[in-house]
């Protein structure tokens, strides 16, 4: 079941948290900090449950998310949002077809493990 | 300042000008009824000395068209009458006069009548410009004030949005962190923490929560909510919670109670409700839900036989941040979920009431909500 889970987030003690998680239930995770870094991944050949941060400097996860479909790189990969805002953008109602679920911070250890066990299955 | 006479007697008209004048005063002498008003309305005198017995229009009738007339009305007028005219004199106090002077006058009394008359004309011109200031001014920082609350709601929003992020490795990790130590001490310290980090989780949610029910942009999302299936799935959904406290269920809703609503904020509202119902019985109570229908709107009544509130208490328990126990230090409450309700309500355009009587006695909280949402 070696499937992959990427986090982008550019703040370092969610990407630690995420990844502390993660491991510990076994999963192999990469973590990167910017929007840049989740794209440069994929075309890497990244296939998997990619979490993705909202509110991000310069490329914010949205931005990410409508590069990542720009450039045919969504195909087989699954994206969950981790926000600290109620509700998505309702400007961007376009991309949230992309979006398969939505992970509210302060998360708990179970609450972001139920997520991800849920979706990884999806990965293509 | 200026004053006006009015008085078909020449003479008499010109002896009064002659001591007004030696007050300093500017003086018009008019001879007729018509003339008054004329002359009032364009010349917007200090005072007006009226006669009271002319021909054509008597005085009476001219001081009556003055007080009706709101751009005239504040000219006090000064009547001049016959000495053994009680029944004028009266009159005319009665139609608004300030003062009259008797004829034959005396000049001194003429002039002091008239230099009182006008320094209460003088005041009461003074007042109403203060008057128009305060209320400039009342507006102005009445829009201040407006200013500050939505900066104020703005900060909070960003605030407990900033909180989110480092809250998330305390909430997450920290139990990861007890479930491996092995140390009894520690855990109580790591049980301590743990329940601090709950409560400032809490915290930040409600805080943001409100800040949200307050900001002006945020509309609600209406469809159609059958609030007595609200209730009853509420109900369902603490089921265990009341059988471990010994509390028993009454709900005589009636089915459905279909309003327009938005449904995420119903939920949280009923949720709210019920689960201080749980906090506030001390085991062994029944909790009734009713509901009555009331014109265009519902009404919605949930009594508790639990540990009831003081009048203190009631006043205050949908202020911000206000906690019934009084104590700072309770952690199972922020002081914030009834303050949620009723910013629900209220947002519904309903309203709410929490009842007791007395310490002890139970507590009932009554919402009313409309059937329809008016169309923004």
């Amino acid at each position: 079941m070696n499937k992959e889970i990427m986090v982008v987030d550019d703040d370092p003690s969610i990407r630690s948290t995420v990844d502390i998680i993660l491991k510990t239930s076994g999963y192999s995770i990469c973590a990167v900090e910017s929007g840049q870094g989740c794209l440069d991944r994929l075309r890497e050949g990244f296939r998997g449950l990619i979490l993705m941060d909202v509110m991000m400097p310069k490329m914010d996860g949205w931005d990410t998310i409508a590069a990542i479909e720009d450039e045919g790189l969504y195909k087989g990969n699954v994206i969950c949002m981790l926000t600290a805002v109620h509700d998505p953008c309702p400007k961007l109602e376009k991309l949230t077809e992309y979006v398969m679920d939505y992970v509210r911070k302060p998360f708990t250890s179970e609450e972001l493990l139920e997520v991800v066990t849920e979706y990884i299955e999806y990965v293509q | 300042m200026k004053v006006l006479i009015v008085d078909d007697n020449t003479k008499i008209m010109a002896i009064a000008e002659v001591h007004l004048k030696k007050e300093g005063l500017e003086v018009l002498c008019v001879e007729d009824g018509k003339s008054a008003l004329e002359s009032a309305r364009q010349e917007k005198p200090d005072l007006i000395l009226l006669d009271v017995d002319m021909p054509d229009m008597s005085g009476f009738e001219v001081c009556q068209i003055l007080k009706d007339d709101a751009e005239l009305v504040m000219i006090p007028v000064v009547f001049l009458t016959a000495a053994d005219d009680n029944k004028s004199r009266v009159r005319g106090l009665d139609l608004g006069a300030v003062d009259y002077v008797t004829k034959p006058f005396d000049s001194f009394e003429l002039r002091a009548r008239v230099r009182a008359a006008l320094r209460t004309k003088q005041l009461q011109d003074q007042l109403a410009t203060m008057n128009l200031e305060l209320e400039e001014r009342v507006d102005q920082r009445t829009e201040e004030i407006k200013q500050l609350l939505e900066q104020k709601d703005a900060f909070v929003n960003q605030l407990s949005h900033d909180l989110k992020t480092p809250l998330t490795p305390l909430v997450a990790l920290l139990p990861m962190v007890a479930e491996r130590t092995e140390d009894v001490e520690s855990k109580k310290m790591l049980d301590l923490i743990m329940n601090n980090v709950d409560y400032m989780r809490n915290l930040t949610e409600r805080t943001l929560q409100l800040a949200q029910l307050n900001s002006p942009e945020v509309s609600l999302r209406v469809e159609k909510v059958d609030l007595a299936s609200e209730i009853r799935n509420t109900i369902e959904s603490l089921s265990s919670v009341f059988k471990e406290n010994g509390i028993e269920i009454v709900n005589n809703t009636t089915m459905p109670l279909d309003i327009e609503a938005d449904r995420m904020l119903i939920k949280e509202l009923i949720h709210n409700l019920v689960s201080n119902t749980i906090k506030y019985t001390n085991g062994d109570g029944v909790v009734t839900f009713e509901s009555f229908l009331k014109d265009d709107n519902v009404e919605i009544s949930i009594k508790d036989t639990g540990i009831g509130m003081t009048i203190e208490q009631q006043k205050r328990i949908f202020e911000e941040f206000y906690k019934a126990d009084d104590s700072r230090t309770d952690r199972s409450s922020t002081g914030l979920g009834l303050t949620i309700c009723k910013r629900i309500v209220e947002n519904h355009g309903g309203s709410i009431r929490a009842e007791s009587q007395g310490s002890g006695h139970g507590t009932s909280v009554h919402f009313t909500l409309p059937i329809r949402q008016s169309e923004k």
